[in-house]
C-alpha cells in the first residue's frame, strides 16, 4: 500500500545489557491489519510499546502520519493501545471507560454522550453503559476494551495480545469480530501475538520477529509459501526441514539429497554456495506418498514410523534414508488406509512446493 | 491511659471488621453463625477481656456520686465550655496530624509500591517501620531536644544570624502535631501502601494512553482505587492521634491540653474516678462518632467515584 500510516526505521532498544529490538524497519500501510509474530521474548512487545510511546528507542525513528512521534508522550500520540489485560478502569462505569479518553480531549458532553453509545452498541454492549468491568464477563470486557480505544477515532490503534486471555471457542469469534470491526472503522491495526493461527486468520501483512530482529515482512500468503528462513518456516504453520547439497542454480534450482537429483523451481535468492549444503522447507501438505514415480515430481525413498487419523487430515510419519522425521499430509483417507507402519514409500513433491531456506 | 488507647484501638479493629464485612450477614442459626465466625474467636476474647470488661467496669463509676444514681456527671461536662474547647482542641490536632499524615505518607507509600527496584523494596519498607521500634516517650524527647528554647534548631538559627531571639516551637499545637505525624507516618503509609500494591499498573499506562497527563492519570485512576487505603489509613490514624497522651503532654506541655491528658488528670493526680470515667465515654463516643463518619463517607467516596469523579 502507498499510502504509510506508521514507519519505522532501524529501531532498536535494549533493557541493562539485553537487546530486546535489534534494528527494525517497518511500514504499516493506511487501514492496514499487520500482525507482529514471535515467541515471549522476541521484542515485538516492546516494538509496540515503543509505537505507544511507553518505551523511548535508543536508536531509530518512529513516525506515524508522517510525523516524528519518539519525543511525543504516550497522551499525545494518536495511537490507542488494547492491553492484554484490558485494563478497563474497575472504578468506571462502562459508560465512563468508554467517555475516558474523550473527556480528555475535552469533548463536549452531548458528543461523548453521542459518541459512547454508538460504540457500544457496535460491540453490541448498549445494555451494559452502566455496569462496573467486574460484572462483565470476559469477551464483553474485551469487547469494552475495544469500544474504549476505538471511540478515540486513533490513527493506528494497537493490541497487545487482547484474545489471549480468552478460551478457545471465544477466540475464533472475537477473531472474527475483530477483523470485521478493523473493516468497518478503517483503522489500522497492529497487533501482537504469539498464535501463528491468530495472526494468518487475522492479518493483511505479518512481520514475523524472533531474539529482537524482523525475519521477514510480507503478506501471510507470501510468509507461508516463501519463508526465507528455517525459523520462519516452523514458526508460520508446520514444516519439514531437509538438508540438501547445493548442485547448480538456475530454473530449475538442482539439489541433490541423498544421491538423487531434486528440482526447486523457485529458489529465490537462493542461500549457500554451490556444491555447499543448503536447507530446504517443505510443507507437510505438500508432501505426499505416491505408488509409482511421475514425470517431473521430486522423490525420496523413506520408510513410515507412524500414522494418525485426525479426520480432517492424514498424518504419516516418515523417516529418510538420512534419518530426519517428515511429515506428510498431502494423502487422501483412502491411499492412508492402504499404507502401514514399516513399509517403505516414495515420498513425493513437485518442484513448485520446495523452497530453499536460510538457518 | 492504657485503657484508653486499648479503647481506641478495639474501636479501629471494629470498623475495619465492619469494613471488611460490606455485605450485610445472613441471619441463620447460632449456630452455624458461631462455626462461620470461629477464626475471630481469639481477638473476641481478647476484645471482650481487655476492653469490653474493664469498660463496662468503669462505665457504671459515671453514674453514680456519693453512692446516687445520676447523670450529673455528664451534664457537668457536656455543660461546661473548657471541655468542649478541649474537645474541639483534640479533634482539630488530630484532624490536622491525619491529613499532614497523609499528604506526606501517600507520596512515600507511592514511591514504595511504584518507584523503588524490586530489591531495595524491604529496606524502604524497614526504614518506613523502623520508627515503631522505639518509644513515643523517647521520641518526644528527641523532638524536646530539637524544639526547646535552646534546641539545636534555635541554636542553629541564632547561630546563622536568622531570628535575634529563640523562637517559641515547643509547648504549641505545632509542635504536638509535629509529633504525632512523626509518630503516625507509618501507619498511613503501609495501609496505603498495603492497597496500591493490589491497583494495576498497566491502569495508569491505559489513562496515559488515553489522552489523560502523568498527573491526571494518577488522580482520575490511581488515587480513587486507593481511597480505600487513604480512608483506613486516615482513620487509624486519626482515633491514634485522639487517644494518644505522651506527645501531647510532653511536646504540648501542661496548659494547652488534650482528652486524654484529662482523663489522665482524672484518674492519676485528682482520683476522680467517676469524671475521669465519664470524660473517657465521651472521648470514646466521640472516636466512634468520627469513624461513623469516615465509614460513610467511604461508602460514599466509592460509590461516588464509581459515579462519576471522571
Amino acid at each position: 500500500m502507498a499510502d504509510t500510516i506508521v514507519s519505522i526505521e532501524g529501531v532498536r532498544k535494549s533493557f541493562q545489557r539485553i537487546v530486546a529490538v535489534d534494528g527494525v524497519s517497518l511500514t504499516v500501510g493506511r487501514g492496514e491489519f499487520v500482525s507482529l509474530l514471535g515467541p515471549s521474548g522476541c521484542g515485538k512487545t516492546t516494538l509496540l510499546r515503543m509505537l505507544a510511546g511507553f518505551e523511548a528507542p535508543d536508536e531509530g525513528r518512529i513516525a506515524i502520519d508522517g510525523a516524528d512521534v519518539v519525543s511525543v508522550p504516550p497522551h499525545l500520540r494518536p495511537v490507542n493501545m488494547v492491553f492484554q489485560s484490558y485494563a478497563l478502569f474497575p472504578h468506571l462505569t462502562v459508560f465512563d471507560n468508554l467517555a475516558f479518553g474523550l473527556r480528555r480531549k475535552r469533548v463536549p458532553s452531548a458528543e461523548v454522550s453521542r459518541s459512547v453509545n454508538g460504540f457500544l452498541a457496535l460491540v453490541g454492549l448498549e445494555d451494559y453503559a452502566l455496569r462496573f468491568p467486574s460484572q462483565l464477563s470476559g469477551g464483553q470486557q474485551q469487547r469494552v476494551a475495544l469500544a474504549r480505544v476505538l471511540v478515540n477515532k486513533p490513527k493506528v490503534l494497537l493490541l497487545d495480545e487482547p484474545l489471549a486471555a480468552l478460551d478457545l471457542k471465544l477466540r475464533k469469534r472475537m477473531q472474527l469480530e475483530l477483523k470485521q470491526l478493523q473493516r468497518e472503522v478503517g483503522i489500522s491495526f497492529v497487533f501482537v501475538t504469539h498464535d501463528q493461527d491468530e495472526a494468518l486468520a487475522l492479518s493483511d501483512k505479518v512481520a514475523v520477529m524472533n531474539g529482537g530482529r524482523l525475519l521477514q515482512y510480507d503478506t501471510c500468503r507470501e510468509i507461508y509459501d516463501r519463508p526465507r528462513t528455517e525459523f520462519v518456516a516452523n514458526f508460520l504453520g508446520e514444516a519439514n526441514i531437509l538438508s540438501a547439497r547445493l548442485v547448480e542454480r538456475g530454473a530449475p534450482t538442482l539439489l541433490e539429497i541423498s544421491g538423487r537429483r531434486i528440482a526447486v523451481s523457485d529458489a529465490g535468492e537462493a542461500h549457500g554456495a554451490l556444491s555447499q549444503s543448503v536447507l530446504l522447507a517443505l510443507r507437510p501438505e505438500d508432501v505426499s506418498v505416491a505408488g509409482s514415480a511421475q514425470e517431473g515430481v521430486n522423490a525420496l525413498p523413506a520408510a513410515v514410523t507412524d500414522k494418525m487419523f485426525l479426520g480432517n487430515s492424514c498424518d504419516l510419519f516418515l523417516r529418510t534414508d538420512d534419518g530426519v522425521a517428515v511429515l506428510s499430509r498431502g494423502l487422501d483417507r483412502d491411499a492412508f488406509d492402504r499404507i502401514a507402519v514399516g513399509d517403505r514409500v516414495e515420498m513425493s513433491w513437485k518442484p513448485t512446493s520446495g523452497r530453499i531456506v536460510a538457518p | 491511659m492504657e485503657t484508653n488507647i486499648r479503647a481506641d484501638r478495639g474501636a479501629v479493629t471494629m470498623t475495619i471488621d465492619s469494613l471488611a464485612s460490606s455485605r450485610p450477614s445472613r441471619s441463620g442459626s447460632a449456630l452455624r453463625t458461631m462455626v462461620r465466625i470461629w477464626p475471630l474467636f481469639p481477638a473476641l476474647a481478647v476484645l471482650v477481656f481487655l476492653f469490653a470488661l474493664p469498660l463496662a467496669l468503669m462505665l457504671p463509676e459515671s453514674f453514680v456520686v456519693n453512692g446516687e444514681p445520676t447523670v450529673a456527671i455528664y451534664t457537668g461536662i457536656l455543660g461546661d465550655a473548657y471541655y468542649w474547647s478541649v474537645i474541639g482542641r483534640s479533634l482539630r490536632l488530630s484532624l490536622l496530624a491525619t491529613l499532614l499524615c497523609l499528604c506526606l505518607g501517600y507520596p512515600v507509600a507511592y514511591y514504595l509500591v511504584r518507584l523503588v527496584k524490586p530489591g531495595r523494596k524491604r529496606i524502604v519498607y524497614m526504614v518506613v517501620i523502623a520508627p515503631l521500634f522505639t518509644s513515643a516517650v523517647i521520641r518526644a524527647m528527641a523532638w524536646l531536644m530539637l524544639l526547646g528554647r535552646r534546641g539545636m534548631i534555635n541554636e542553629a538559627l541564632l547561630n546563622a544570624g536568622l531570628i535575634d531571639a529563640p523562637l517559641r516551637m515547643l509547648y504549641t499545637d505545632g509542635a504536638v502535631i509535629i509529633g504525632l505525624v512523626y509518630i503516625m507516618i507509618p501507619f498511613m503509609v503501609l495501609s496505603v501502601a498495603a492497597v496500591l500494591e493490589n491497583v494495576d499498573r498497566t491502569l495508569e499506562e491505559a489513562a496515559r494512553d488515553l489522552g489523560a497527563s502523568p498527573l491526571g492519570a494518577f488522580w482520575r485512576v490511581t488515587f480513587p482505587l486507593t481511597l480505600p487505603g487513604v480512608l483506613a489509613g486516615s482513620f487509624l490514624v486519626f482515633a491514634l492521634c485522639l487517644s494518644s497522651y505522651v506527645t501531647p503532654a510532653l511536646l504540648g506541655g501542661g496548659r494547652n491540653k488534650v482528652m486524654a491528658q484529662l482523663i489522665f488528670e482524672q484518674f492519676m493526680r485528682l482520683f476522680n474516678w467517676p469524671l475521669g470515667a465519664g470524660i473517657s465515654c465521651v472521648l470514646l463516643v466521640v472516636t466512634l462518632f468520627v469513624i461513623w463518619g469516615y465509614n460513610r463517607a467511604l461508602a460514599r467516596s466509592i460509590g461516588g467515584t464509581r459515579g462519576g469523579l471522571a
